[in-house]
């Protein structure tokens, strides 16, 4: 199983050793490390750590270390992050130093409004592409559909990524489906990021400190997924004082409370969010209303604790949460109706420095995605339950050589537990269940190394290798057929619990490299293969909670998928100004969809009703960014298109993907008129998303069929749409309780943009007077909204 | 389910507005819907293809059928070449009957359709009959009473639920399609599309209930939204229960999940999955047989 890791992990010496060569016969060095916090000690990740005499410099890990090994000199070393004032001090660096800065926050009104906490022209300057950090102070005062805070809608505003229709968290990036982006909270993975059928984000903006998307040349650290990485932390909580914050809007109220356990050494936070339109709505349902009971709620928690045992050792442990629940009671016919589900995530890390230079991260992780139903009635009884559990460990090491390097490796093992539908049906005494396998298991195993490397000054190279291997093991049915209609079974084989059955595994190699035309332009080039060992099996491609997440097997081989890219990044007028062009192109192997006339539904065997094909997705983003001054913001545009292609499906002739956008722009912009008044305002417009649509009808027995035509046949209008916002801060703020004001208007000239189109008959044949119409529905009209936010 | 929680959603903030789409161009099918029962000749009738917004009418639907066209059915060597037939009680006004060939129990048909246009084939056989246990019926009244909310009406001990209970083979793979009408109704109802498999409940012993279908097609029914599929009280009721063959099932399972709206407006719609297998043009449809038994049930 493991003889291809053997010499992976060869080769991954000699990258290593090539790492250290530059050291060898160099004058004296001494290295500078520590960590970079803010003053109520939650982590800066990407931070900033610049010298500025060598104009080079690094950025800060996930837990804000940071690591500059100099020759022997005096430096001025720069240290900043986006919302805080930048620190600047002096070092005479002639022996090692531990040294952490502690920066201060900036106030809101007086930051520079931008995405990405950067170095004024690290756009330019580094290898990366495709890649954004989101401070979650920008985040919160940009308009938010009835006032709800969300990263995944911010996200969505960011060239190349598209969202799955109105008020939807779910996202696609550069054609990618909504399976294929890894993401991440505190490191575990997050299965369904959504709440209320899309329309939420399970991430509360309170409990969260850095968010990064890279859409673009994954580096090697990152696997598991082939399209885009959403990497979130939690914040660690102030380590200073006790503070409490929330706010009251009109869907939910959040509460967050933090503080010191032991000063400096340990601190807390626990976040909850809740909706409570049931709560309040349920007083005024008279107890004798037919649906008496029926609700639908969701909620969050968060929870972190962290330690330091010493300077060199820390340990931290989160957790998250959270359900949507939607009850449905009918008294009359005795009808109940449940349906839950959520995640649930909890990660144990444990930071340790070896040395000034070498850096380790251990963690445990355990995530859990659950979806159940449950119906009944008199003596009848359905319940249906599905879900996908891991349980994760990995080890991470952080190595800076020297300034040139940034050099890291680690290796992960995930044990992956699937449960498809497993559903129980009673009538009377009757019990009925699915025959077949009711939980599907695989191991993965990942090994990688990679190297940040400034060639020279104009050239630098991120360049990583990761190996993954993949083993599934029993219990599992392997069913073939000689049709497509599953009627004559041709082979079928039967794996008890603990057998081996298939194994997969590959080289993922990803490369990332700069040229610096001047020093305000450069060239960028990115190749990346990535595989993936889990499919979405999902029938709407909204996000729904019943979509199912399976594993690869015997017959679902894992995906693939490679991505070039290329780009041209200029900063204008000082850095003022950032502007890029990018274009890609991505082939996709292994995608799953369901066969035509499956229904979806009580499978025992979902696999069977699967087709595998192609995908290849290119286009051109362009992207202006104005970065400073009192009106800042962007402007970004996709020209775009996502194709698919199955042997199974319409003959073989590729169609567009659900989410092919050939033009996708977004306008995002924010004014900061005065210390009490902030103004902002976003714009987008969307080709329509594709759907199916029939071409014909025909009569059987009096009955009208559809006939349905090429997939994804026809568009949606256009989408485009205008938000604004304003958040006034009073002028008298308590001595403690600090409060704001957020209005928002969502859909400002009330665009009624589709959300679905449906078909609907009117008359009847037996009336002679059967017509059929298009309907359009649309949801959200003009929205004005209203939130408080308080501190204290 | 999930229209449920859709409609639930979207009623309380959406607005909808009657669009026009411009739909891509309709390709040309035959359509088949045939059958052949034990005991019976076969049945075939043959319609094409509507352009999707023109208005459905009986004289439109009249005009779409197939006539002139060469229909054998084929067993053992026999060839049956089926006869135009007109049947003004039937929607299909026109059809083609076999006079040779009698379906029986265990046998496979093929069936051959030859137009100017197409030429079609398909094959289906008559399983192994699958007979029912018992037939009962229990009282809307016996229903509301057990819910404990309400006093029954009058009514209510007036309507009626039909039940059947059912034992399944031990082998799988038995797929089953069950009409039934009552009193003077000339048409079998299989509204609510009563198929069943098993799926689920192999080789296990089943109770469900059979639904009251309103008669089809030519007739208005009157039935209200609140009576639909139930029997009254002094019904003489006619059930047919027919196993049927895999892709006959699969037929109608897929046309039950197109036309009853799957749910969920995002989603791929069902394609309705066929038999046929055209050699020239484009064809649709079902050719199927069915192991029929019939029962008859008095509520009294």
């Amino acid at each position: 199983m493991f003889v291809p890791a053997r010499s992976f992990l060869v080769t991954l010496f000699v990258l290593l050793f090539c790492c250290f060569l530059p050291q060898l016969g160099f004058a004296q060095k001494f290295t500078l490390s520590g960590y970079v916090r803010s003053e109520s000690g939650e982590s800066l990740i990407a931070a900033n750590v610049l010298v500025k005499e060598l104009k080079r410099g690094g950025i800060t890990n996930e837990y804000g270390f940071y690591s500059l090994t100099l020759d022997k000199g005096v430096y001025q070393i720069v240290v900043s992050y986006l919302g805080f004032e930048t620190a600047v001090i002096e070092i005479r660096l002639d022996k090692n130093i531990q040294y952490n800065f502690k920066l201060k926050s900036a106030a809101l009104t007086k930051q520079e409004v931008v995405v990405e906490a950067a170095r004024a022209d690290q756009n330019t300057r580094d290898a990366s592409m495709g890649r954004t950090d989101l401070n979650i102070e920008q985040v919160k005062s940009l308009p938010a559909l009835l006032g709800e805070v969300d990263i995944l809608k911010t996200i969505q505003l960011l060239p190349g990524v598209q969202t799955a229709g109105e008020g939807n968290t779910g996202f696609y990036v550069r054609g990618g489906g909504p399976d294929q982006n890894l993401i991440l909270l505190d490191e575990a993975v997050v299965y369904n990021a959504a709440h209320l059928f899309g329309f939420f984000s399970v991430f509360n903006a309170d409990a969260i400190n850095n968010t990064t998307l890279i859409k673009g040349g994954m580096p090697a650290e990152y696997g598991g997924r082939i399209s885009s990485v959403l990497n979130i932390s939690m914040r660690d909580g102030n380590n200073q004082q006790y503070k409490t914050e929330g706010g009251i809007g009109l869907i939910s109220s959040r509460f967050t409370t933090e503080g010191p356990i032991v000063k400096d050494k340990s601190s807390f936070i626990l976040s909850g969010r809740r909706t409570y339109a049931d709560v309040l709505a349920d007083p005024f349902i008279p107890a004798d209303a037919i649906a008496k009971g029926s609700k639908y709620y969701f909620y969050d928690l968060n929870a972190k604790v962290n330690y330091k045992f010493s300077d060199r050792d820390r340990v931290y442990a989160s957790a998250y949460f959270g359900r949507d629940v939607f009850l449905f009671r009918n008294r009359e016919s005795g009808l109940n109706f449940e349906i839950p589900w959520g995640n649930a995530t909890t990660t144990i890390r444990w930071n340790h420095l070896f040395s000034n230079k070498l850096f380790m991260n251990v963690s445990g992780i355990y995530s859990d995605f659950n979806f159940g139903t449950a119906v009944e009635q008199s003596t009848f009884r359905f319940a249906l339950n599905s879900g996908v559990r891991n349980a994760t460990a990995k080890v991470d090491f952080d190595y800076f050589p020297d300034i040139r390097h940034q050099v890291k490796w680690g290796a992960q093992y995930t044990y992956h537990m699937f449960t498809p539908s497993v559903v129980e049906a009673r009538s009377g005494n009757n019990v009925f269940s699915l025959p077949g396998v009711t939980d599907l298991n695989a191991h993965e195993l990942a090994i990688y190394a990679q190297d940040q490397w400034d060639v020279t000054d104009r050239i630098q190279v991120n360049a990583g290798l990761r190996y993954s291997n993949y083993t599934q093991t029993g219990p599992y049915i392997f069913e073939r057929f000689a049709d497509r209609d599953l009627i004559e079974k041709i082979e079928e084989r039967r794996f008890n619990r603990g057998d081996r059955i298939v194994n997969y595994g590959g080289l993922e190699p990803r490369l990332l490299v700069r040229y610096g035309i001047d020093s305000k332009s450069s060239v960028k080039f990115g190749a990346t293969r990535n595989m993936q060992y889990i499919h979405l099996a999902s029938s709407s491609g909204n996000a729904l909670p019943t979509d199912l997440w399976v594993p690869s097997t015997l017959k679902v081989k894992p995906q693939i998928g490679y991505q070039y890219s290329l780009g041209y990044f200029r900063n204008l007028k000082e850095n003022q100004y950032e502007t890029s062009v990018e274009v890609y192109y991505k082939k996709l192997f292994n995608q799953i969809d369901f066969r035509d006339g499956s229904v979806n539904g009580l499978n025992a065997n979902i696999e069977n009703d699967f087709v595998f094909g192609t995908g290849e997705a290119y286009g051109t983003e362009l992207f202006i960014k104005k970065r400073t001054g009192k009106l800042t913001g962007w402007i970004g545009y996709t020209l775009a298109w996502a194709w698919r292609q199955f042997p199974d499906i319409m003959d073989g002739r590729r169609f567009p993907y659900k989410f092919d956008r050939r033009h996708d722009m977004s306008i995002v912009t924010s004014y900061e008129a005065n210390e009490r008044w902030t103004f902002s305002g976003t714009f987008v417009f969307a080709t329509g998303n594709a759907f199916t649509v029939p071409e014909s009808r025909y009569f059987i027995e009096g009955r009208i069929i559809d006939q349905i035509g090429d997939r994804n046949n026809l568009r949606l209008a256009n989408y485009h749409r205008m938000d604004v916002a304003a958040v006034y801060k009073p002028r008298k703020q308590g001595k403690r309780l600090k409060n704001e004001w957020v209005f928002a208007i969502y859909n400002v000239y009330s665009r009624l943009n589709p959300y679905f189109v449906y078909l609907n008959n009117t008359g009847s044949l037996q009336q002679q007077s059967l017509q059929v119409e298009a309907r359009q529905v649309s949801l959200f009209p003009i929205i004005p909204s209203v939130t408080w936010n308080f501190k204290f | 389910m999930r229209i449920l929680l859709f409609v639930l959603v979207v009623l309380s903030i959406s607005c909808e507005r009657v669009i026009e789409l411009d739909l891509p161009e309709q390709r040309e099918y035959v359509v088949v819907h045939g059958h052949i029962e034990p005991d019976s000749f076969a049945y075939v009738s043959l319609s094409r293809n509507s352009p999707y917004f023109n208005p459905v009418d009986l004289q439109t639907v009249a005009s779409l059928l197939v006539q002139g066209a060469l229909v054998t059915v084929e067993e053992g060597g026999t060839i049956d070449t089926l006869r135009p037939d007109f049947n003004f009680q039937h929607f299909t006004l026109f059809n083609y009957r076999g006079t040779k060939i009698k379906g029986e129990v265990g046998k496979r048909y093929k069936l051959r359709i030859e137009t100017s246009e197409v030429i079609l084939e398909a094959e289906t056989s008559i399983p192994a009959l699958l007979p029912l246990d018992s037939l009962w019926h229990r009282t809307r009244a016996d229903f509301v009473r057990e819910a404990g909310q309400f006093q029954p009406t009058r009514r209510d001990s007036e309507l009626v639920s039909l039940y059947f209970r059912y034992s399944d083979p031990p082998v799988a793979g038995n797929y089953v399609r069950a009409f039934s009408r009552r009193n003077t109704e000339l048409q079998w109802s299989s509204d609510f599309n009563p198929i069943y498999s098993d799926d689920l409940v192999n080789g296990q012993s089943v109770d469900f209930i059979l639904r009251r279908g309103k008669e089809a097609y030519l007739f208005a029914d009157s039935t209200t939204f609140e009576e639909f599929g139930y029997f009254e009280v002094g019904d003489t009721i006619e059930v047919k229960w027919c196993s049927i063959d895999r892709p006959h099932y699969l037929f109608w399972l897929t046309l039950g999940a197109a036309t009853g709206g799957s749910g969920n407006p995002f989603a791929t719609p069902t394609v309705v999955s066929t038999n046929i297998r055209a050699l020239k043009g484009r064809g649709l449809g079902i050719w199927g047989g069915y192991g029929t038994l019939r029962y008859q049930y008095i509520v009294r």
